[in-house]
């Protein structure tokens, strides 16, 4: 074998996964998911309250990255980073088409969809997608602890929903009655948790 | 002899192949009074036979070894045997010091144990034997329980029975093989063995056969990995020990070189296996396995091969086959490194390359590339910024690169913080000798008024014997200012006037062996050194050789 400095080789394994592991969780939908890591066995499972378990899928994601000799030659830590960063960028990829993959599957298996069948989105469809969805207030008592995940190309399209919301006494109105009635909802959840008798 | 050690031995023999255990089984037969005679390499001159030696009765003895680590010698691994044990056991050896028509006794050394078929197979073939002409002597066998009776009997003369060393052992043999060898722990364990600091210790043969012994046993844990390069460096550190003690002795020179053949014999055999293994991995390749994880030493390392194949290009007693010799060319000529000036430890190994390219190619590249080595470190230590200095001979691979990478790692603060190299440098004053020696006047003169800025450092040892200790109490770090103002006559006069190393005898026997140990103790290398290795490594015209 080539003579090897193994206490380097571990800081730099340990060093690079980290890297990978940040840039893959970089700024997008992945950030605001909190992340676990499993410390025992090769399963994760939800038991809900009715007994049932629901198996969590484990899948591996891979990514590939190709040195030329000349690159090796030129090694250096900028290279070794610009490299680690495509790597992660394969995973990411990888990991958002999955979370959509895993969101559509569960919501199709629950049924809880709304369907704009590829007309432009209207106030009607958000107050439609809305009215689906459970909101918890416990971190954000104004607007809820809520995600809406759109392509960035989107955002101009909430922005001038938000301006027709804003200009309209009537959706104002339908939208604060819409959070009221998200609130009581919560509230009602959680008055379900004091333990009674 | 303690159960314990015996039980070392035992596994340590069960698990070996036949390379792990020679220089053990050599050892044995040498400290039992016989004359082991060498071959430089493994060619086919050896015709079958690993080992030859000259038994206390006059009697030539030449040995086939076999590894059958804990299992046996079966019939068809005898049938295979069969053409090399005809070797053995009918082609005279091939040897100066040997009469060609002297008969030698052949043995076949295994392991493991021969199986019965196997035993009476041996009968049949020695029948044969008796009446073959020209005569022959029969096949004897060594098998597990007699080498181990062998190896045990010698040890059970000479290991000590200490405690602490049976710990250090076991230490030691529970690194791990891929990583680099211990070489403060071994070195320590070493010296031990040796009774190195006991002043009322007396020279005893059997000391250095412990060491032998010893080191055999540990190499294992990095043969078994082919970790050539490793084993390379515990055998040099072990001829530094023995080099010391030896000459802390007073022995004369005659009576002390089979301790030193033995040695150098197992440094040479690992220095062909791991040019062999090299060349066939990575020939025209880059030289990784894991490049993303293996980049902060990809270039120096690939430095370093050089540096130890260069060792091996100019040991003139290594044969070389045609092939390993353009490998080795092109290896040490052709191969592109850079930014591998992490350390000063990293000198040694390019001074190697550096007298290796002129003895094989017709350039000045390599003063090009000296004098290329030299300014950068006389750039970056003239500079206030501990960060960018180059560090010392003392700081290795490990550290420097901790130490550079270190907020990427996320390590923290490290001794190179405070250890500052402004204007300080272990090596500069000799690099720029060499270079003044290639009268290489107008470089010399543009880097001579910041090389007079400079403090050149060295560790002076109290005695010669110390040179082959890794780490001397009674030695004194000097920083020396070079005085001012000088001519160009002046500075050729005083590298005129430099003396000769004051080291122990066997390395200014083998300058190869002192230029390898260098590699490995870098700080041992200074300016005599260099001007004296200079001289004996390359002969020209303006070097005409001593």
């Amino acid at each position: 074998m080539l003579p090897r400095f193994k206490s380097i080789d571990i800081l730099f394994e340990k060093a690079e996964r980290r890297f990978v592991q940040q840039t893959v969780r970089g700024d997008g939908i992945l950030q605001r998911i909190d992340g676990h890591i499993i410390h025992e066995g090769k399963r994760t499972a939800i038991r809900r309250p009715d007994d049932s378990l629901d198996e969590t899928d484990i899948v591996s994601h891979g990514a590939e990255i190709k040195f030329g000799y000349e690159e090796i030659e030129g090694i250096d830590l900028p290279i070794v980073l610009e490299k680690l960063r495509s790597m992660a960028e394969q995973f990411k990829t990888h990991r958002v088409r999955y979370l959509a993959e895993t969101l559509n599957a569960v919501t199709q298996k629950t049924g809880n969809i709304h369907d704009a069948k590829g007309r432009p989105l209207t106030v009607e469809d958000i107050f439609s997608m809305l009215e689906k969805v459970e909101i918890n207030f416990e971190r954000n008592e104004l607007s809820g602890d809520m995600t809406i995940w759109a392509s960035s190309q989107m955002e101009p399209v909430f922005q001038r929903l938000q301006r027709e919301v804003d200009a309209s006494p009537e959706l104002q109105k339908r939208w604060n009655e819409l959070m009221d009635k998200k609130r009581n909802d919560y509230r009602a959840r959680e008055a379900d948790r004091n333990l009674a008798g | 002899m303690t159960t314990e050690r015996e039980k070392l031995i035992e596994i340590w023999l069960d698990n070996a192949t036949e390379r792990e255990y020679q220089f053990a089984f050599r050892s044995a037969l040498l400290f039992s009074g016989y004359n082991v005679i060498h071959n430089t390499s493994h060619t086919s001159l050896e015709l079958g036979k690993d080992v030859i030696a000259l038994a206390p009765n006059g009697e030539i003895q030449a040995y086939q070894l076999k590894g059958n680590p804990g299992g046996r010698l079966t019939i068809s691994q005898w049938h295979l045997l069969i053409p090399q044990i005809n070797a053995l056991v009918y082609q005279p050896i091939n040897h100066p010091n040997i009469d060609p028509q002297k008969i030698h006794q052949p043995f076949l050394v295994t392991n493991g144990e021969i199986h019965e078929d196997v035993a009476a197979a041996i009968v049949s073939y020695n029948q044969r034997a008796a009446a073959s002409q020209p005569p022959s002597k029969p096949l004897k066998t060594i098998a597990r329980g007699e080498l181990f009776k062998i190896i045990v009997d010698h040890a059970a003369k000479l290991w000590p029975a200490d405690l602490n060393l049976q710990r250090q052992i076991l230490n030691i043999l529970a690194s791990d093989g891929e990583d680099v060898a211990p070489q403060d722990a071994y070195c320590k364990l070493i010296w031990s063995v040796l009774g190195i600091h006991d002043e009322k210790n007396k020279f005893k043969m059997e000391r250095v056969a412990a060491a032998h012994l010893i080191t055999s046993i540990i190499v294992q844990n990095w043969q078994k990995k082919n970790n050539l390069f490793e084993v390379v460096r515990i055998y040099i550190l072990l001829y530094g020990a023995v080099s010391a003690y030896v000459e802390k002795a007073g022995l004369k020179e005659k009576a002390a070189a089979h301790f030193f053949q033995e040695i150098e014999f197992n440094i040479r055999e690992t220095l062909l296996n791991f040019i062999d293994w090299v060349r066939r991995e990575f020939d025209g390749k880059p030289l990784g396995d894991n490049i993303l994880i293996e980049f902060s030493y990809f270039h120096l390392r690939k430095r370093m091969l050089m540096g130890l194949f260069s060792v091996a290009a100019m040991d003139t007693e290594l044969e070389l086959d045609d092939e390993t010799k353009d490998f080795l060319w092109q290896f040490i000529c052709k191969s592109k490194t850079k930014k591998f000036v992490i350390g000063e430890f990293i000198v040694p190994w390019c001074l190697a390359v550096f007298w290796a390219k002129l003895n094989l190619q017709g350039t000045n590249e390599p003063v090009r590339e000296l004098a290329e080595i030299l300014s950068t470190i006389v750039n970056l230590n003239g500079l206030k910024a501990v960060n960018g200095h180059i560090p010392g001979p003392y700081y290795g691979p490990e550290e420097i690169i901790k130490w550079k990478y270190g907020a990427f790692l996320g390590v923290g603060l490290s001794a190179l913080d405070e250890d500052s190299q402004f204007r300080r440098s272990w090596f500069v004053e000799g690099l720029f000798y060499l270079i003044v020696r290639r009268n290489y006047k107008h470089f010399c003169k543009g880097i001579w008024p910041d090389l007079t800025k400079f403090l050149h450092v060295r560790t002076r040892l109290g005695s010669r014997w110390t040179f082959g200790l890794t780490d001397v109490d009674d030695s004194t770090e000097e920083d020396k200012q070079i005085r001012v103002p000088q001519s160009w006559d002046d500075v050729v006069r005083t590298i005129e006037q430099i003396p000769a190393p004051d080291l122990p005898a066997n390395f200014l026997k083998k300058p190869i062996f002192l230029l390898l140990y260098c590699l490995f103790v870098p700080y041992r290398c200074d300016s005599e050194i260099i001007l004296w290795l200079d001289r004996k490594l390359v002969k020209s015209w303006f070097n005409p050789g001593s």
